[in-house]
């Protein structure tokens, strides 16, 4: 017979389909409506996990998110999902439900051994401990790694889809249960677009497993129908199974929607999981309020249960969490539970009540039907080993009452609310003395309501959802004059709870009694950590780790602000409360990523010319987001070898780059030389129609920020490329500078990066292949001279065409709208074919330039490199002013030893030195050694027949000729090289002239 | 002055053989004519002049959109406009553009081949948007004829609600399209939504 211990009547259950899943490979009966936790208990499954320090035995101990043992592994193999909590995780056929942290497995487990040697490993013991001797580290964390599990990553890509939604609504209502559901109606009514979220599978909350009644309907029928209500409303938004984990600025609220994962049927083809991330104009926190335990030795046995969870058991799933009850509490609510399990034909053996008086409503109906209740009375320790057995009472003196049998504690130390999204939007709470615990202050956009604000009873949460759904309705400016009425419940007025911390005298010294279950810290670490000198909380959090685990402290830190002001006789307020942080609940980093993986995980930018690429056999280099070609290798050729032919082919002949990616700015306006002026280091309002010039462009501090070569296209219009890195970065600064410091400059800016394609053709057939193309621009070298620019056509299609050159040989920069330019690319390579012509990729232009000394933004410069720090100070205007000018007459700006561009000519021509090698006079093995500086750009040069190098060397244009060295990463080797002039090639530019 | 090359689009359409398939829910609408235009917005003599050339008068409200028989105008900036248009060839409405605007301080830029068109049309096209779009598309929020530029995934992108179906014209530049296609195309995976491929090149 299976599930022994369901109850045969009432319940949300669905009996009538019944469905089974595996707990460690173990069958286990359920019905749809359970959860995996309700499910382990109507099997009489104690036993659920083990202790994450100690590895001691470990049950479930709530019926929600703040269950801070309920943790199982999900699934297996690549869907696998770690950290779920039983407690909120729908039954379902065939899931797959794993222990974690116990090996080699959960009834029997070597690392249980902890337990014993607990005396010898209190809070601290591993920072103090496994620091020394530093060799063994390897050691200790192989065995760390094994003992502290907290389940297992998949072993193989998700096949899960996961996903993200943006969301907007005036009113966000989180949490479902009566004060949620109230909410959310009321807003509704109001008119608001509403979203309404809750963690369980069903709405309901509290609604769902109570025997009271709202608006003459039972309450679960009145919550079924509230939900029906609202699901059919237009503008309303039901999310169940999702968890508002994180409220940042903004009330930016993220929501975690657990979809149809670990059912075996499922693989791949629905979402695993999806985060929404709403943008609400109001929130409303219906959160409701986490049941507090209470210390005594051996509260962590399995069957030390919440009072309420125990409630939450039978009534809403039907299951009897054991078979003879004690309670503890110090207030009302567990005489409810009492009640109910008397209903359920449960004994209550005993309740112990740390009030010295009970004479409430509750407590007088449990008097009547005859449980035993000790007032005054507390529970100081729970018997047995794998599952209580007694609990063994006391007078709040210290006298012994005697041991109860029982497989059954329920625990109650009253209520604190669930304000951990309050508290995470920085949102005020005080403390509530009432409740002996921290409860929210509503702001102006988040209106608490419910069983978080400290008011425990139905009718109110009705109440205060109502009124907090119409107020937030009415502040996102949704007022239709329509005033929903509040629903109805009865009152139920309870006697006031009495703060109970720690056990009485001598009792509080007993072992162990732990405070945060999931991180095994006890009240002895507590007393550690103050008498250590650790007495602020987030103190005491990190030198114990409490609340530290997946269940972020939820039932252990409300409990250790109190026994925290008890040890120290202040006052709890004064002790407060951890910071609470994002995830509220563990959210799978599926879930984050997404669909941002795979080829979406970013824009790959490809140009018009990518399929040619991609056809002519092109090796790709990412720079940025763009895809470039980066060399094109013949079959069997190296990239080496491929390189050395691209090079000598633009050297001798004619070759051909795609230099779409770079950046490109119309300036359009009268003011337009004025604005050049100002934003690069040279003079620029001379430049005449048609020509082009180099400019530079610093920061603020001076240092170069991008270079690119500018057109003067008419009068009043330039073309300015950037770099491709930049081109973004560039037109931003352009605009602010425009926008904010120069309103009264008459300049317009465009980007026109995208429009126009640029294919370069470079060598000294170039001139030849354009005209074979086709142009009707005169290309004679006095027509059409270095420097200057010439509109047209090429191939057919409209061009502008610049004579620059990166490569310093005779060259054409053509540039063509994008959607002809595959057209104009195919034109220009057929028409060179009897020219020899050569495509080209970066790797070779990068070898070109660094032949004839061209810096690279970012590769020869970092942020810290003056124009005349790379031998560009001719470019500096003395006769006007610039951006940057003043910073670069800085003592700083003008040090003689300031790093310099120089090239570097290694002693063995074959020998390329390693780029970012640093540099020193003499080598050796002192430390420290002092660098001369760094190897910016090293390349084998085909076209001269050895190895050269860029480098930027302190001081290095005063000491040109001398001998240095450049480190490797074996200590002993160093490469010997000489300096020289950064231009290695045609140093006087006639190539480029022709 | 059109070129009797065939013009390319980002995502494979070749002018001479394109039939745009009108009732698709997603598809590329490539070669529209996008004009880049700044003027002042104080200058009523060339919003005069403009409103003569184009048939429709700039859009001054941040955020939307002015539509005429030929041509649509969508608001970028104070200064900033981005006229879209199937009737005119990029090269004549610059010249006429020019031509009307002489001796104002304005920029007239064919941005044509530099971007490109998707358009998202029907009962799902909200929810696609929403999985890469943190705006609020709602069409209390954004009716036809409102435009926003935004980040669509982790592509820049100018949107404009067309109608109440709702339809959605996606800018995009072109070197970002392939990306924008697959992340919608991915997004839609759910609606049973595609990019047609048959009559594209």
């Amino acid at each position: 017979m299976s599930q022994p211990f369901r109850l045969d009547h009432d319940g949300r259950i669905h009996r009538d389909a019944p469905l089974q899943f595996t707990f460690d490979g173990r069958p286990i009966d359920a019905f749809r409506g359970d959860t995996v936790a309700s499910a382990l208990l109507a099997n009489g499954v104690a036993l659920v996990g083990r202790s994450f320090k100690y590895h001691r035995p470990r049950g479930i101990v709530s019926a929600g998110a703040e269950d801070p043992n309920a943790f199982v592994q999900l699934g297996h193999g690549a869907r696998t999902l770690p950290n779920r909590l039983a407690t909120v995780t729908p039954a379902t056929p065939g899931l797959e439900v794993r222990h974690v942290n116990a090996w080699p497995s959960l009834d029997f487990d070597l690392m249980s051994a902890f337990g014993l040697a607990a005396p010898f490993i209190p809070a601290g013991f591993y920072y103090k401990t496994l620091m020394w001797p530093r060799r063994l580290w390897p050691l200790y964390e192989h065995f760390l790694r094994h003992a502290a599990g907290l389940g297992h990553a998949p072993d193989a890509p998700d096949p899960d889809r996961y996903d993200h939604v943006h969301a907007h609504c005036d009113v966000l209502v989180v949490g479902a249960g009566p004060a949620g559901l109230a909410a959310a109606r009321a807003a509704a009514q109001s008119g608001a677009r509403v979203i309404v979220a809750d963690e369980q599978a069903e709405f309901g909350g509290g609604l769902l497993s109570t025997a009271q009644r709202v608006d003459g309907l039972p309450a679960p029928q009145w919550a079924d129908a509230a939900t029906a209500e609202l699901s059919s409303a237009p503008d309303v938004t039901v999310l169940s199974n999702t968890t508002a984990f994180g409220l940042y600025e903004s009330n930016l609220v993220l929501l975690a929607e657990r979809l149809h994962s670990h059912q075996p049927d499922n693989a791949g083809s629905e979402s695993g999981a999806r985060v929404w991330r709403v943008l609400p104009k109001q929130v409303v926190l219906a959160t409701g309020a986490h049941e507090r335990p209470l210390l005594f030795a051996n509260n962590d046995r399995p069957g030390v249960m919440l009072a309420g969870a125990i409630s939450t058991y039978l009534n809403r799933y039907a299951v009897a969490p054991g078979s003879r009850a004690v309670l503890f509490t110090n207030n009302d609510s567990a005489y409810r539970t009492a009640l109910d399990l008397a209903d359920a034909g449960v004994p209550v053996a005993a309740i112990a009540d740390v009030r010295l008086e009970s004479d409430g409503d509750l407590p007088s109906q449990a008097r009547a039907q005859g449980i035993p209740i000790h007032t005054g009375a507390v529970v100081v320790q729970a018997h047995g080993r794998g599952r209580v057995s007694a609990a063994e009472l006391c007078s709040v003196g210290g006298a012994p009452l005697g041991t109860v049998e029982c497989d059954l504690l329920g625990v109650s130390g009253g209520f604190a609310p669930a304000l951990h999204l309050h508290a995470q939007a920085g949102a005020p709470m005080t403390w509530n003395p009432q409740i002996a615990a921290f409860a929210p202050q509503p702001s102006h956009d988040i209106h608490p309501a419910g069983a978080v604000t400290g008011h425990l009873d139905l009718s109110s949460a009705l109440r205060q959802g109502t009124a907090a759904g119409a107020a937030a309705a009415a502040a996102a400016g949704c007022s239709n004059g329509h005033t929903p009425a509040a629903p109805r419940a009865a009152e139920t007025p309870s006697s006031d709870l009495e703060p109970y911390w720690l056990p009485p005298g001598d009792l509080a010294r007993a072992k162990p009694q732990f405070v945060d279950l999931h991180e095994d810290v006890t009240l002895d670490d507590l007393r550690l950590s103050l008498r250590e000198g650790f007495e602020s909380i987030e103190h005491v959090k990190r030198y114990t780790t409490l609340g530290m685990g997946p269940d972020q402290g939820k039932l252990a830190n409300p409990l250790a602000t109190g026994v925290i002001a008890q040890l120290l006789g202040r006052d709890p307020a004064s002790v407060g409360t951890p910071r609470h942080r994002p995830a509220y609940s563990p959210v799978s980093l599926g879930a984050i990523a997404g669909r941002h993986i795979g080829p979406l995980a970013d824009p790959v930018r490809v140009t018009p010319m990518q399929e040619w690429h991609e056809s002519a056999g092109a090796r790709f280099e990412n720079v940025g987001q763009w895809r470039r070609a980066w060399y094109y290798p013949h079959p069997g050729e190296s990239m080496h070898e491929a390189v050395a032919r691209e090079c000598l082919a633009v050297r001798h002949r004619v070759g051909i780059l795609d230099y779409s990616t770079l950046g490109k700015i119309e300036i359009t306006g009268p003011d337009a030389g004025e604005f050049l002026d100002r934003v690069y280091t040279n003079a620029w309002k001379r430049l005449r129609p048609g020509r082009c010039r180099y400019g530079l462009m610093l920061g603020e501090d001076g240092m170069i920020f991008d270079d690119g070569v500018t057109a003067r296209l008419e009068n009043q219009r330039y073309l300015m490329f950037t770099s491709t890195a930049n081109a973004a970065p560039v037109l931003a600064w352009l605009e602010q500078w425009l926008q904010t410091e120069w309103t009264d400059l008459r300049v317009y800016l465009t980007s026109v990066s995208e429009h126009w394609s640029n294919i370069a053709l470079a060598g000294p057939r170039s001139r030849q292949v354009l005209a074979a193309a086709g142009t009707d621009i005169p290309l004679a070298r006095q027509d059409f001279p270095f420097m200057t620019f010439r509109q047209g056509h090429v191939a057919g299609v409209p061009a502008r065409v610049f004579r620059i050159s990166f490569s310093g040989e005779l060259s054409y920069e053509i540039n063509v709208p994008a959607d002809r330019a595959r057209h104009v690319w195919e034109a220009l390579f057929d028409a060179g074919r009897p020219f020899g012509i050569t495509p080209y990729g970066t790797e070779t232009m990068h070898v070109l330039r660094a032949e004839k000394g061209f810096i690279i933004v970012g590769q020869e410069t970092d942020g810290s490199v003056t124009p005349d720090d790379v031998g560009l100070g001719r470019l500096l205007s003395r006769r006007k002013d610039f951006l940057g000018k003043r910073s670069l007459s800085r003592p700083d700006s003008v040090r003689l030893d300031r790093k310099q561009l120089v090239g570097l000519l290694t002693d063995d021509p074959a020998q390329v030195l390693p780029e970012g090698g640093h540099i020193v006079d003499a080598p050796g093995r002192r430390r420290p050694l002092p660098m001369r500086g760094h190897v910016t750009s090293s390349y084998f040069s085909p076209v001269l027949g050895r190895s050269i190098a860029l480098a930027m060397i302190s001081g290095g244009r005063a000491t040109l000729g001398g001998r240095l060295y450049v480190a490797t990463l074996d200590e002993d080797r160093w490469l010997p090289a000489r300096s020289c002039h950064h231009v290695f090639y045609d140093p006087h530019g006639a190539r480029q002239h022709v | 002055m059109s070129s009797p090359t065939p013009r390319r689009s980002p995502l494979g359409a070749i002018e001479s053989v394109q039939h745009p398939p009108q009732e698709a829910q997603l598809f590329e609408r490539p070669f529209l004519t996008q004009i880049n235009l700044r003027l002042d917005p104080a200058d009523s003599e060339a919003l005069a002049a403009i409103q003569l050339v184009l048939g429709v008068q700039l859009p001054l409200t941040p955020n939307t959109t002015a539509a005429g028989q030929e041509l649509l105008a969508a608001w970028l900036g104070p200064d900033e406009w981005l006229l879209l248009t199937e009737h005119h060839q990029p090269d004549a409405l610059v010249t006429n553009l020019q031509a009307a605007l002489t001796g104002h301080f304005a920029s007239v830029v064919d941005t044509s081949a530099g971007q490109t068109v998707i358009r998202l049309s029907g009962p799902s096209a909200l929810d696609v948007l929403a999985r890469g779009c943190a705006l609020d598309l709602h069409p209390s929020a954004f009716p036809p004829g409102a435009c926003a530029q935004t980040l669509l995934a982790r592509a820049q992108a100018l949107l404009i609600a067309v109608d109440a179906a709702p339809t959605f014209d996606i800018i995009v530049r072109r070197s970002f399209a392939p990306y924008v296609a697959a992340w919608l195309q991915d997004s839609a995976h759910q609606f049973d939504l595609h990019f047609p491929t048959s009559d594209t090149a």
